[in-house]
């Protein structure tokens, strides 16, 4: 399978079919490609605190497809604790937070 | 060694003329830039002065425009009256008119009306003639802006072309005190070599009066001596000059002759063929293959192309004979005469220029026989230039701030797609170099966005699957 890496994050295979199913063939190759970088991304939102961080990476998969520092950038621009906060309410937050960051 | 000289001497005239030559055109081309400067101060006076006056116009405009509308405002004021000083007599004409009267009054405030209205009318149609006015000038207004804009873009233009033209010059005046720099150098090393040239010339006449070894390792110290004072310009002469040097024959050492070369295979040959087939049980088909891949690998190796070409001829395409024998003999003539063959240097050193500034048979090379018979050789070889590419490939990869082995420790070695294919997949240098001369506008906006990195591989991979 191309994204058994994600197994060591604590997903499972339906967590898998899922991402399979979310995401296009271009993400999905990238995906099983750049296993260091999103595994990197992964790992950074981890030990940031985020408990949920799987549902994140299930539903928006392709925000862990940008480099380590500008990954960690969208964490630095807001409060941590409000962060953690309101992705574990709602992991959508953080899909709207990279949008923010990204268009300003 | 005469020769040398002479070839030295014809070098550093070649390379005088080539500077004069240098220098005069460079003259030309400063002349030119100068001129292409004035004509462009000049473009930049007029296009100000145009643009000062289409501002001026533009004001005058403006200017236009506001009193107009100061009149508009007037007439609507002009019409405000009118309309209220009729309505004031008619109201006061009702109010105090009765019977007979009132049919009179009726008439005067009809005829008031008209009067009135006629007024109005005319003040609106003036007011609507100084609308069109108005608009008119404001598309006036809109033409010289937009002219002003052209003309500061061609301003800015011409401020471009002009700084440009700047640098320019100034780059073609540092090379030309360069040139001129490098003629004194070459003015200065012709008259020392000169000077040279003639003791030398004294000392060899007076070795000649003694025996003529003495004379000729006299002539052998003088080269060298000569070779040794060769001053720095002989040196940014560079390939020409050296390789005369390399290409002479030292006196002392065998001449490699095709002939004399010959000659020794055939000797060589025929006094140990029998004795190396007994001894090695040689196997002569796979002798004759491995001879052919000889030939074929070392296209490089000059000399042992030239003997074996030099060699007699033997037809492969008809199995083994005692004719095809003497190749491996061939091998070992000239793997005797390895220094001679490898005092070729040029030609190696063109092949790899990792050796180039170390000297043949160096400590890298000392081995070579086991270098040379090894297939480690070539995966030294290859492991150097990989080393080089990576060094390169890093070079190429500082602006994105990051390195040739990061980008292959964030991605796996496979490319799988939903339909369950996969593919393999190994960065190389190359891929990185040809991802990186692809990089356009696009690709700088999406690494502003997700980063260098992502935006790299990204590219890698989609130069890979021939998307790009």
């Amino acid at each position: 399978m191309a994204l058994e890496y994600l197994y060591d994050f604590g997903l499972d295979s339906r967590d898998l079919e899922d991402i399979k199913d979310n995401t296009n063939e271009t993400t999905f190759s990238e995906l099983s490609l750049f296993v260091g970088l999103v595994s990197d991304n992964i790992r950074y939102m981890k030990d940031f605190g985020i408990e949920n961080y799987a549902q994140v990476v299930v539903k928006y998969p392709e925000i862990f497809l940008r480099d380590g520092e500008s990954f960690k950038n969208i964490f630095s621009k807001f409060d941590k604790e409000d962060l953690i906060n309101k992705v574990e309410k709602n992991p959508a937050v953080f899909k709207k937070m990279v949008d923010f960051i990204d268009n300003n | 060694m005469e020769k040398f000289e002479i070839d030295d001497a014809k070098s550093v005239e070649v390379y005088s003329s080539f500077i004069e030559k240098a220098k005069d055109t460079l003259i030309t081309l400063i002349e030119n830039i100068k001129s292409n400067i004035k004509n462009s101060e000049a473009r930049i006076k007029e296009t100000e002065r145009d643009v000062n006056e289409n501002e001026s116009h533009r004001e005058k405009c403006e200017q236009e425009i506001v009193k107009m509308e100061n009149r508009i405002g007037e007439i609507k004021d002009a019409i405000d009256n009118v309309e209220s000083t009729y309505k004031k007599i008619a109201d006061a004409y009702s109010s105090t008119s009765k019977g007979d009267t009132k049919d009179l009054y009726s008439k005067i405030i009809e005829e008031a009306k008209a009067n009135c209205e006629e007024d109005v009318e005319r003040n609106r149609s003036e007011i609507a003639r100084l609308n069109s006015d108005i608009e008119g000038v404001k598309v006036d207004i809109a033409n010289y802006t937009s002219t002003i804009d052209e003309l500061n873009k061609d301003l800015d233009d011409y401020n471009l072309e002009l700084d440009k033209y700047n640098e320019t010059l100034e780059y073609f005046e540092k090379i030309s005190t360069k040139a001129e720099t490098d003629l004194d150098e070459i003015s200065n090393e012709k008259a020392t070599s000169k000077k040279t040239e003639s003791r030398v010339a004294k000392s060899a006449t007076r070795k000649v009066s003694k025996s003529k070894e003495t004379e000729s390792d006299g002539e052998e110290d003088s080269s060298s001596r000569i070779i040794k004072d060769k001053p720095s310009i002989l040196e940014t002469l560079k390939s020409d000059t050296y390789k005369t040097v390399k290409e002479e024959p030292k006196i002392g050492e065998p001449v490699f002759e095709p002939k004399d070369i010959e000659e020794k295979v055939e000797v060589d040959f025929e006094s140990s063929l029998k004795q190396i087939y007994d001894l090695t049980g040689y196997k002569p088909q796979k002798e004759s293959e491995t001879r052919k891949e000889v030939n074929i690998e070392s296209d490089n190796k000059s000399k042992e192309d030239l003997i074996l070409e030099s060699a007699p001829s033997f037809d492969f395409d008809f199995g083994f004979d005692k004719k095809e024998e003497p190749k491996k003999e061939e091998k070992k003539v000239y793997t005797d005469n390895l220094d001679s063959l490898f005092s070729d240097a040029p030609e190696m050193e063109d092949s790899n220029p990792v050796i180039e500034n170390s000297p043949f048979l160096d400590s890298d090379f000392s081995d070579w026989e086991n270098l040379l018979n090894s297939t480690d050789t070539q995966m030294m070889n290859i492991v150097e230039d990989k080393k080089e590419d990576n060094t390169f490939i890093d070079e190429m990869l500082k602006p994105y701030g990051t390195t040739f082995n990061r980008l292959s420790g964030l991605t796996g070695n496979a490319i799988y797609h939903r339909d369950g294919t996969n593919s393999s997949f190994v960065i190389t240098g190359k891929d990185v170099e040809f991802a990186i001369n692809a990089i356009d506008g696009n690709d700088l906006k999406s690494m502003k966005k997700v980063g260098p990195e992502i935006t790299i591989l990204r590219k890698i991979k989609g130069l890979k699957e021939g998307n790009l």
